[in-house]
């Protein structure tokens, strides 16, 4: 399956426009064409977590992501820059260092992955996944999904705190 | 492993490729969220990055289950889907950020009219 033409392909060009699209996010000077690329790179993100047999977290990626966070950044953008747009998402001073601190990160990161030994081996890919999913979440995992949901109340409620006009 | 489609065995997507390209994105991620001075913007870097991070968890699932990685007498039915979990897990708390991220930038702008990060410097040495 790993070694089909056009699971190769798929995973060039998906990966190409993902990561096409997240510079355009770091390089655009506009902040809402930023916003817009993310939504673009998010997007991509569920068609590799599809490549990679994971269908649930991918609707769960487009669903979150796509959906909701975005609306929140777009909404976020809409109530903080009033009339200028242009040069919205201008670099600071220390942009070269930046991009020296993430290439070395880079280098670093490809050659850990390159020069470590993987036992990979196994097979999900005859698994249904969603199903497999919701059984290990609610006997395994079931204590960190029911924490999670108490964080997502209190960042909701936090959010709401935070945010609102005294 | 069999190579029914005759392809040169290093052209064969195996979880090198999920992982560097995890890198790549982290490390974009990362330029945007040092470099941006938008504060907006460095919230949007994060996600970039937790998004990658996403990525290389969901591949070590479909690449490593527990079963060859030699852990066994893990409780649970079938607990070859822990990356998977996990990438939830940081989906959620990726959200419950980004929320509590964007109600504090709009605070500050409330009270400062700005939301560059070089300008909110009240507690700067």
């Amino acid at each position: 399956m790993t070694n089909d033409l056009w699971y190769n392909l798929a995973f060039y060009g998906v990966s190409a426009v993902l990561i096409l699209a997240s510079l355009l996010v770091v390089v655009r000077t506009s902040i809402v064409h930023s916003a817009l690329f993310l939504v673009v790179a998010f997007g991509m993100t569920a068609g590799i977590f599809v490549l990679l047999h994971a269908e649930f977290v991918a609707a769960v990626q487009v669903l979150v992501y796509v959906g909701a966070v975005a609306i929140v950044v777009l909404f976020g953008i809409m109530m903080t820059h009033r009339a200028y747009m242009a040069e919205s998402n201008a670099t600071n001073q220390q942009w070269l260092w930046a991009a020296l601190v993430s290439l070395a990160f880079l280098i670093c990161g490809v050659l850990v992955v390159v020069f470590t030994p993987w036992k990979t081996g196994g097979d999900i890919t005859k698994l249904d996944t969603t199903m497999e999913i919701g059984k290990v979440l609610f006997n395994t995992y079931a204590l960190p999904f029911e924490i999670v949901s108490v964080l997502l109340l209190a960042a909701t409620i936090g959010a709401i705190v935070v945010a609102r006009e005294d | 492993m069999p190579n029914p489609s005759g392809l040169p065995i290093a052209l064969e997507i195996s979880l090198n490729h999920f992982l560097v390209l995890s890198a790549i994105l982290f490390s974009i991620g990362l330029f945007g969220a040092l470099s941006k001075r938008n504060a907006v913007a460095i919230l949007m870097c994060i996600e970039l990055m937790l998004n990658s991070v996403n990525i290389a968890l969901v591949a070590f699932a479909r690449f490593i289950p527990p079963a060859s990685a030699g852990v066994t007498g893990f409780p649970g039915s079938y607990p070859a889907l822990g990356g998977q979990i996990f990438a939830l897990f940081v989906i959620a708390v990726a959200a419950a950020e980004a929320a509590v991220g964007l109600g504090i930038v709009l605070a500050v702008y409330r009270n400062r009219r700005t939301v560059a990060a070089d300008n909110i410097d009240l507690m700067k040495w």
